[in-house]
């Protein structure tokens, strides 16, 4: 027990467990329909999610018991902090398309991309605007004029 | 019949169309989210206003350039343009941040145009033949073959067999969501109406693939553009006798995609995947795979290239579609009232002889074409990469939208770029995942076919030969990855350590300290 690691592999091991458990329980509450319930040889709508819960659940515990050694750093501080960015960035886009449409969340999102991942490289505010500008055109031809896509329309476009 | 085939392709309105149909393929098969099925959805509409052979002849000739393109953004950005080219990104981008961008792509221009080319003379010379064969399988087959290609996919996770089967489980598990096939259940929807449709593929893949490496190697710090090697380039960056050293690979990836793309449903999708894991399992240097070796891309790119003939069998012969590209061409030909199945090549064979001629004549287009734009397309690599990760985010969410109009699936995109995060976390293969959620629907039917068509159970899964050696094979290369090891430990401990042993313990240090 002393050389036990509680290691990256280990505490995933354990979340997927948990989650194999929390799973197969929602498996359990799945309603089979009135023509499950006319009888046959159907093996019904419940079979194939126990199956692919219990892969989850056996390896996961075999993997939490096999998995030894120290491991390796996922990312440090910093870039948990990069990863939170991007997320952000990403949310930020989706509430955009849906609240202010698609030409101006592009637009504004294009220049914040680009703004959170140049790290430490110097950028000028007019490269920014004219990527943006760009970027959104060359999209919007693309979907909306050939394609033919309805591009979201907020509540400005 | 030949000379009235010629003819026709060559036709100046015919041989345009055909150009410019290879043309919108690969852009349309290299920008992920976009592949050759929405390219001919897109321009189905176009061909009404055309005659039957016009018509076959442009949306052929899309077929062929979107599976032969998606090869590009896998290759140069890690990105795979359509699931047909996801195990290409394995090697193909290693090989690329190594500097060596130009002899990734035309190890990949190269694969696709023998592949393509031999798979459709073979497909025209052995349609009806072969057709027959697909008769003789049932869901049991199907199913032991879907379940063999995710084991197959398994053995290539580094490490961890269990990792792997976690990952291809919870694909599984993620695809049931939704309405449930035969009765109609309700399935993990928690009351949101916008699951019952079930997850979207797209969402799926561009979440898992795209968005979440790019996104990691920005938390990492990795966004340093790598250097391409186009001066001094000739050819096409390799020799063809150095290519053709890998004859046995090539002739093994080839017959598994001509295999998979002839079995209904499944087709290049599926084809790339397996080829790779197979030769990663048949290497004498598995542990290289991954790294930026040639085989890694040869497989694949061989495979999914197979593929176009191995679907265009059943397409023609049966009237089933090889994939969804190929059903797609499919309702082309219905629309102007032409039935595809047995009788097709006796009633119109000239159209079916100018659809072949077509697609084996694109093959020569796109291979020159490729050839040409192998210089030009590693300069996207020079954008620099706070720039190009810009726009490939916004693309993604974009293409996500577009094929489902709907923003739900963008928050599912994020969610599910979220759980890619969360694998690499729990270091987690990601083919595994992909492929059973991609085959999880099809291996849920064929499992219940399977149980509702005999008493038998289970049991008839191993008493049906087919079926019986898909599992043994299943069986066997999960069992073999542990056997070689505890064997290679064995050699260390007796000092009879092979040079594969070592070079197996390098990469291995190599991979942690990094």
């Amino acid at each position: 027990m002393k050389n036990f690691k509680f290691n990256r592999a280990r505490k995933f091991s354990l979340g997927m467990i948990i989650f194999a458990l929390f799973a197969i329980w929602q498996t359990s509450t799945i309603t089979p329909t009135f023509t499950a319930q006319l009888g046959g040889t159907d093996a019904g709508s419940k079979l194939f999610p126990y199956i692919a819960c219990a892969i989850i659940l056996v390896t996961s515990i075999l993997r939490f018991l096999t998995s030894g050694g120290e491991g390796t750093v996922f990312l440090d501080a910093a870039g948990w902090l990069r990863l939170g960015k991007i997320l952000g960035c990403f949310i930020l886009y989706v509430l955009g398309l849906k609240y202010i449409g698609f030409i101006p969340a592009t637009f504004l999102v294009a220049m914040l991309l680009v703004f959170v991942m140049k790290l430490n490289r110097s950028i000028r505010w007019y490269a920014l605007v004219i990527f943006a500008a760009v970027l959104t055109a060359c999209l919007y031809f693309l979907f909306a004029n050939i394609l033919g896509v309805v591009l979201p329309r907020g509540i400005f476009f | 019949m030949l000379s009235t085939v010629i003819g026709l392709l060559f036709q100046p309105l015919n041989f345009g169309l055909m150009i410019l149909g290879c043309v919108i393929g690969i852009i349309f098969g290299a920008i992920p989210g976009l592949s050759n099925v929405s390219a001919i959805a897109l321009m189905l509409p176009l061909t009404f206003a055309m005659s039957s052979e016009t018509g076959i002849i442009y949306l052929g000739a899309i077929f062929v350039g979107g599976v032969s393109g998606g090869m590009i953004s896998s290759i140069l950005l890690g990105v795979p343009g359509s699931n047909c080219n996801i195990a290409t990104c394995l090697d193909g981008f290693p090989m690329t941040q190594k500097g060596k961008a130009t002899r990734a792509l035309g190890i990949a221009i190269i694969s696709s145009f023998i592949s393509t080319l031999v798979s459709l003379v073979i497909a025209m010379l052995f349609c009806p033949i072969i057709a027959r064969l697909a008769l003789l399988l049932g869901p049991w087959e199907f199913f032991s073959l879907c379940a063999t290609a995710i084991v197959l996919v398994i053995t290539m996770s580094k490490g961890n067999v269990y990792a792997g089967l976690t990952a291809g489980a919870l694909g599984m598990l993620l695809s049931t969501v939704g309405i449930a096939p035969v009765d109609g259940a309700k399935r993990f929807t928690f009351g949101i109406t916008n699951l019952l449709g079930g997850i979207p593929t797209l969402a799926v893949t561009l979440g898992i693939f795209a968005v979440a490496n790019l996104a990691l190697n920005y938390a990492r710090g990795k966004m340093d553009s790598p250097s391409v090697d186009v001066k001094g380039l000739k050819g096409f960056g390799i020799g063809l006798k150095e290519y053709f050293s890998h004859w046995k690979l090539i002739l093994r990836s080839f017959m598994i995609g001509l295999w998979v793309g002839f079995l209904p449903g499944m087709g290049a999708g599926l084809s790339n995947v397996v080829a790779y894991a197979d030769a990663k399992s048949n290497s004498k240097h598995p542990e290289l795979f991954g790294t930026g070796i040639d085989e890694g891309i040869i497989a694949p790119e061989i495979a999914n290239n197979a593929s176009v003939g191995g679907a265009v069998i059943p397409t023609i012969a049966l009237g089933i579609p090889g994939d969804n590209a190929c059903a797609l061409l499919l309702s082309g030909l219905m629309i102007k009232g032409i039935d595809a199945g047995p009788l097709l090549m006796t009633n119109s064979p000239k159209l079916v002889y100018c659809f072949f001629g077509c697609m084996i004549l694109s093959t020569i287009v796109v291979f020159a074409l490729e050839f040409l734009g192998m210089r030009i397309f590693p300069r996207v690599l020079q954008v620099p990469t706070h720039y190009m990760y810009a726009a490939i985010f916004i693309i993604c969410f974009i293409g996500v939208y577009s094929n489902t109009y709907s923003i739900f699936s963008l928050w599912l995109m994020i969610i599910l770029a979220a759980l890619g995060f969360l694998m690499h976390y729990g270091e987690l293969p990601l083919s595994p995942f992909i492929l059973g959620f991609i085959l999880g629907p099809m291996m849920e039917d064929y499992l219940r076919k399977g149980l509702t068509y005999s008493d038998k159970g289970f049991l008839l899964f191993l008493q049906r030969p087919i079926s019986a050696i898909l599992i043994f094979i299943a069986v066997a290369s999960l069992a073999w990855p542990p056997i070689r090891e505890l064997l290679a430990k064995r050699r260390a401990a007796t000092g009879k350590e092979s040079e594969l042993d070592r070079i197996s313990k390098d990469t291995d240090k190599m991979e942690v300290e990094e």
